[in-house]
């Protein structure tokens, strides 16, 4: 079947469908006398540069800028982020978009933000998410203050995520790519702040965002991607966490199966996640061990077999929502990690600052410090942070009985 | 567009340009070639020598040519390092970082460096110079006029102090030559460079007293008696030695009228505050601090606006570092950040200045604006 072939339209600089979002007239008017000026953050990668060029060609007054979030050297960086190479890289696409470029420097918010936590929470045992962390203290919120100091009316970034006008104000989307889809990673940007966003790139896939590069001679339509924590590669994880300064030392612990017996012993709470099953130390023979809690306090992980990494739902907490929160008895889709598929779920409280939810077929190896991202279809309707799991394996929940005070009710069918 | 960014770079002067053209087309010849295209070329190279020692008042002979301020900076450390391995050197704190680094890698490889004190305008006290001497100290490196805030040292006194005590003294003269009358009295060593002073990029000088005692950093073809091998750059240092004829023969030095017209509407503003001294400075700059304000955003908005400035030093592409002059003088590291230089040129108007200053003014309060809280989300 011949697809159509898409072409991206944005809306254009100063029309009506940007300045509708904010719902204030007389701003509307002034936007419509004037090319509206945006700030693309440029990673030297394809995704941003692709979405400069978009902006550009939609008659926007754009200007590019390189956020330096992290001291660059070689051996600590993963590729695509902060090198010399990637400032050249974004360097060089707006030199070809003929835009103005600048290098502009965000390691204070970002190590304070961002790589702090990251270390905090392994050592509280949890797993952080620094990349949702980013977009919520810096690409977001720092960034945008930057961006209006230099009269900046939008940013942009080249995120797989879209943006579309409501009734109750600008609406976070997935992606068209579903694959590539970046919206998890966008739950915690502040909903007042969506009207100033363009994701040019939130309409296209992977494949047309590297065909629209090179068909404008990008420099960087070949460039491989990173789809890695920035200040540190896939693997080193525990190794940047040991050399940040920091009171408690990282201890060795021992490793205890569900009945409390120690199988094995590990060399630290911070090299291990939830659902893990290398770097253990247990033996082969018997069914797969994963990590299915870590107890900071005491320094122990527990491990267990498949079946131990399924919870009813979860607890999250430090709710950010981009619409009006939903309600008990709700049906949603929630994301606990950006790669799973979306799970059905049923809201089961909710509060303006943490919710729980019951998922239909259970939910396997929910990390607290992981996000817990609830969606409306392709709507995002917020998240927030897995505090806990409600415990058991829900085969065939009991969901919607309810209780004399009109709780929802959730059974354990264990 | 408004340039005052002249301490980075200056535009090529249009008789440098005509001179150097020639070079640039019809003219062939290696300047050590025995035939007659070599001569012509050798010819022009040395001329182009005699014109860059009469502008300093030294002999040709002690003019080594080099591609610029950095190689001669690098020249002059790594060379007296390597003469005298594990000595003790003492060194402005204020230097451009073609100083401060080959500084720290002589440290590296077993010298002994000791960094100058210098006070609240970034001026170094002779008497300091003297103090930091040590019974094997070879070398003081001192800049005649530093680069972000414009200071002037008292290069005659710090020269006759080491003269005194037989130590040698390199001079990095790459932003004093031109604005302020330079000799080589009392000097050991001194850089040039020709961006400058309306000459091109990539060229520059080192005036060595004593030629036989500096290793060379490259071994080649024995060009400019060995201490710097290589195939001239002949268009590059033709055009150098024009511009260094034009500051021999200027009628006048840029006097600093138009950077007090600037720093007094600047100063209008609320909170602004110099970090150039008002005394003993280059005429042409001026840097800034706006309470608050990060000087990169600043040097960006203005760019937007088509008004060229920077932040600290224009080396480093992508660095935002906090300027180490300024830390030097007693900034803290938030207002070292915000720094922000004014270079004017010997053609700068008036005009052109209180342009300046209403974009100036006209972003200051835009960014404060945005900065409050009231301002969020409007």
């Amino acid at each position: 079947m011949a697809r159509q072939k898409r072409v991206t339209k944005l809306p254009l600089a100063g029309s009506a469908c940007g300045t509708d979002l904010t719902g204030r007239a007389g701003r509307t008017v002034r936007h419509v006398e004037r090319r509206q000026r945006v700030i693309v953050a440029m990673s030297g990668g394809v995704d941003s540069s692709v979405a400069a060029a978009l902006l550009v060609e939609a008659g926007y007054d754009v200007v590019g800028v390189a956020m330096r979030l992290w001291e660059s050297n070689a051996q600590e960086t993963s590729s695509g982020c902060c090198s010399l190479d990637d400032f050249l890289d974004a360097r060089l696409v707006a030199e070809q978009l003929n835009i103005p470029f600048y290098v502009m420097d965000f390691r204070d918010q970002f190590r304070r933000a961002v790589v702090d936590d990251f270390v905090a929470e392994y050592r509280r045992g949890r797993t952080p998410n620094p990349c949702v962390r980013c977009n919520q203290f810096v690409k977001f919120a720092t960034f945008w203050e930057r961006a209006r100091a230099l009269g900046a009316d939008l940013i942009a970034t080249g995120h797989y995520a879209r943006l579309r006008p409501g009734a109750d104000g600008a609406q976070l989307l997935r992606g068209v790519d579903v694959e590539k889809d970046q919206s998890y990673f966008l739950f915690a940007v502040d909903r007042t702040m969506l009207h100033r966003i363009r994701f040019p790139v939130g309409e296209l896939h992977k494949g047309e965002v590297r065909r629209e590069a090179a068909r404008r001679g990008l420099a960087v339509a070949d460039k491989p991607e990173s789809q890695e924590v920035c200040f540190a590669p896939r693997g080193t994880y525990a190794t940047f966490v040991e050399r940040q300064e920091s009171g408690v030392p990282l201890r060795a612990g021992s490793v205890i199966d569900k009945s409390g017996r120690v199988v094995a012993q590990h060399q630290g709470i911070h090299r291990f996640t939830i659902g893990q099953r290398r770097g253990l130390g247990i033996g082969l023979g018997g069914p797969a061990q994963y990590v299915t809690a870590i107890d900071a306090g005491a320094g122990v992980i527990q491990v267990g077999t498949s079946e131990h990494l399924l919870s009813a739902g979860l607890v999250a907490t430090g709710a950010n929502w981009l619409g009006p929160p939903p309600r008990p008895g709700d049906a949603v889709t929630i994301k606990i990690r950006s790669r799973f598929p979306p799970q059905p779920a049923m809201v089961h409280r909710v509060a303006s600052d943490q919710f729980s939810v019951v998922a239909e077929h259970g939910l396997r190896a929910a990390t607290p410090g992981q996000a817990a991202v609830l969606y409306d279809g392709e709507r995002v309707l917020g998240g927030a942070w897995i505090s806990r799991c409600l415990p058991g394996a829900t085969a065939e929940p009991r969901i919607g009985a309810r209780s004399e005070n009109g709780e929802l009710v959730v059974t354990n069918s264990r | 567009m408004i340039y005052l960014d002249h301490n980075a770079t200056t535009p090529l002067h249009p008789e440098v340009h005509r001179a150097m053209l020639p070079y640039l087309g019809e003219v062939v010849g290696n300047p050590s070639s025995a035939h007659a295209f070599g001569r012509g070329t050798r010819a022009a190279v040395e001329q182009a020598r005699r014109a860059v020692a009469r502008a300093i008042g030294a002999q040709a002979s002690k003019v080594v040519f080099t591609s610029g301020g950095t190689e001669g900076n690098n020249l002059a450390l790594l060379g007296v390092a390597t003469a005298h391995p594990g000595a003790h050197f003492v060194v402005s704190p204020i230097e451009h970082s073609s100083v401060v680094e080959p500084a720290r890698e002589i440290e590296r490889r077993g010298a002994r460096v000791t960094w100058l004190p210098v006070d609240g305008e970034g001026r170094i006290e002779p008497d300091d110079v003297t103090a930091a001497l040590e019974p094997d100290t070879v070398l003081v490196s001192v800049g005649w006029a530093n680069n972000e805030i414009g200071t002037v040292q008292p290069v005659r006194a710090i020269a006759a102090a080491c003269h005194a005590r037989g130590v040698l003294l390199h001079v990095d003269a790459v932003q004093a030559f031109g604005k302020v009358p330079v000799d080589m009295c009392d000097i050991d060593l001194c850089s040039l460079s020709a961006h400058k002073i309306g000459g091109p990029l990539g060229v520059g000088a080192l005036f060595v007293r004593r030629g036989g005692n500096l290793p060379p950093l490259y071994f080649g073809g024995g060009q400019e008696r060995g201490a710097r091998p290589g195939t001239e750059n002949v268009a590059g240092l033709v055009g150098f030695g024009i511009a260094a004829a034009m500051i021999a023969s200027a009628s006048r030095q840029q006097d600093a009228t138009l950077r007090e017209r600037l720093w007094n509407r600047l100063a209008c503003l609320d909170g602004v505050y110099r970090n150039s001294p008002a005394e003993h400075c280059l005429a042409n700059t001026l840097n800034v601090g706006f309470d608050g304000l990060r000087g990169e955003t600043l040097v960006a908005a203005l760019d937007l606006e088509g008004i060229a400035v920077s932040v600290g030093s224009a080396c480093a592409v992508g660095s935002s570092e906090a300027s180490h002059v300024l830390r030097a003088i007693g900034r803290t590291a938030t207002e070292a950040a915000d720094g922000v230089r004014f270079s004017l040129g010997r053609d700068t108007t008036i005009e052109e200045i209180d342009a300046t200053t209403e974009v100036v003014s006209a972003i200051v309060q835009q960014m404060r604006r945005v900065a409050s809280p009231c301002a969020v989300n409007g």
